[in-house]
């Protein structure tokens, strides 16, 4: 079987699935610096990182014939292969830490400055600095940390409804900056 | 159809569809907003440029891994699928300074010391409940022949006492006569048995205090005396009557008792020279 090595935009999805290895090339080139700055974002150790992301090219890679283009973009698609292996990790070391770290945890979101919540990554920028503290603290612990609306609404004392509001008022504002960009 | 519109509308700004794409939701929700998503094109497009927003987030943060990763992590990426069908050393070999696809191996290997350690544990912790087990059962085999002979002493006890209260009431009857035989003229004077006779029920008791043990092939025989005849009360040793009184033959009335030695079984008629004891009612 022979594969087209010249991947573009249009055929990347169906050489991708056929399981083209150049696919793979192309997707690593495109795609890798949004997932591994996700993970950074996610895990502030760089070592740590570069397995994860081994981890989830693995995946991508096993996965290929499952990827379903009717149900979103491969990039979504991958973005959220990223974070749910992220936080598949992050899980297990939550349950291992104990409630005292995810108390010191949210101390530490309150005491947070506007200059960005990761000094030890220099140039990572934070678009979510431009969100309401509160609404920022819902998407980090959502999309970055892996907690559920029930574990945010118990762990942190914010009724279930609130934290939807919130939700959707970061999402509508994230929209906006987005836009703007 | 335009309520339901109406619906749809207020589903997608209800905020569910964006605690959906954060990955905050439930199971129950989550499969309720795919299956409005499949049916409703609206709600599928508003989750599409949710997910976008995400997406354009990730890429305006992006940080380029550093250029020397690719190589390793697709090539291992590659192998990890095609050791499925091959072996992974396979791919090993193209890859000298890479230990990833390693790590599975060693990762093997620590567990399975692992898990020898904890089987050895726990095998050695089967033994010591094995032995502790055979204790145990020793100790209930033991407990339960113990039960058993007190059961057995219980009966023995229960019948000893039935037999002693029956003798005592056979002694305290007020129809009950007694007869003392004492040693008659040129025998040990020591010799003595006594005669419980109950006049309602017939019935003769034997009690001896003292006889001599007969000799071998000879056995002792009561008998009754009723107007100078003797009547045969069957034939005993001089130890049957050591824990209890013995029961005899029966007979209307009598007026004494004698006992002679005699060859073993019995003799219809008694052997006169052979009379030990002999004794007439105790006249209250």
């Amino acid at each position: 079987m022979t594969h087209n090595n010249n991947i573009t935009t249009e055929n990347l999805v169906p050489e991708f699935r056929k399981g083209n290895k150049a696919a793979l090339s192309f997707i690593y080139d495109a795609y890798s610096g949004a997932l591994y700055g996700i993970l950074l974002k996610m895990i502030r150790d760089e070592e740590l990182c570069q397995d994860l992301l081994q981890e989830t090219f693995i995946k991508i890679w096993k996965n290929h014939e499952k990827f379903d283009p009717e149900k979103g973009t491969i990039y979504t698609w991958m973005l959220n292969l990223t974070r749910n292996n992220c936080i598949d990790y992050l899980r297990s070391k939550r349950n291992k830490n104990q409630q005292q770290n995810r108390e010191l945890d949210s101390l530490v979101y309150g005491l947070e400055s506007s200059s960005g919540f990761n000094p030890d990554h220099i140039g990572v920028k934070d678009m979510l600095d431009q969100l309401p503290a509160e609404q920022k603290q819902i998407i980090k612990l959502s999309y970055f940390e892996g907690y559920t609306q029930k574990e945010i609404s118990e762990d942190f004392d914010i009724p279930l409804g609130t934290v939807k509001s919130r939700a959707k008022a970061a999402m509508d504002k994230l929209r906006k900056i987005m836009s703007a960009n | 159809m335009k309520q339901e519109e109406l619906n749809i509308g207020e589903y997608i700004e209800s905020g569910v569809l964006e605690i959906y794409v954060l990955g905050m939701i439930s199971a129950e929700e989550k499969a309720e907003v795919e299956a409005m998503a499949a049916e409703h094109p609206e709600v599928r497009k508003a989750i599409l440029e949710l997910e976008e927003a995400l997406g354009d987030l990730a890429i305006a943060e992006s940080v380029t891994p550093p250029p020397s990763w690719k190589e390793d992590i697709l090539a291992n990426a590659f192998a990890a699928v095609e050791g499925k069908q091959k072996p992974i050393v396979k791919a090993l070999p193209t890859n000298p300074e890479t230990t990833k696809t390693q790590e599975p191996k060693s990762n093997f290997g620590f567990l399975a010391i692992a898990a020898t350690v904890v089987l050895l544990v726990s095998l050695g912790i089967n033994f010591k409940m094995y032995l502790t087990l055979q204790d145990v059962k020793e100790d209930l085999y033991d407990t339960e022949m113990r039960v058993a002979e007190l059961e057995n002493d219980n009966q023995v006890m229960v019948a000893n006492f039935k037999d002693v209260e029956q003798n005592l009431a056979v002694m305290r009857d007020p129809n009950t006569a007694t007869f003392v035989m004492k040693a008659i003229e040129g025998r040990d004077p020591n010799y003595r048995a006594n005669i419980y006779w109950n006049s309602t029920t017939e019935t003769v008791y034997l009690d001896i205090k003292s006889l001599p043990q007969a000799p071998t092939g000879k056995q002792y025989q009561l008998w009754a005396l009723k107007d100078g005849k003797p009547i045969d009360m069957g034939v005993f040793n001089a130890l049957d009557t050591e824990k209890m009184l013995l029961e005899m033959g029966s007979v209307p009335g009598a007026d004494a008792f004698a006992v002679t030695l005699e060859v073993a079984g019995g003799v219809p008629s008694p052997t006169m020279e052979e009379m030990y004891v002999y004794g007439e009612p105790v006249q209250s």
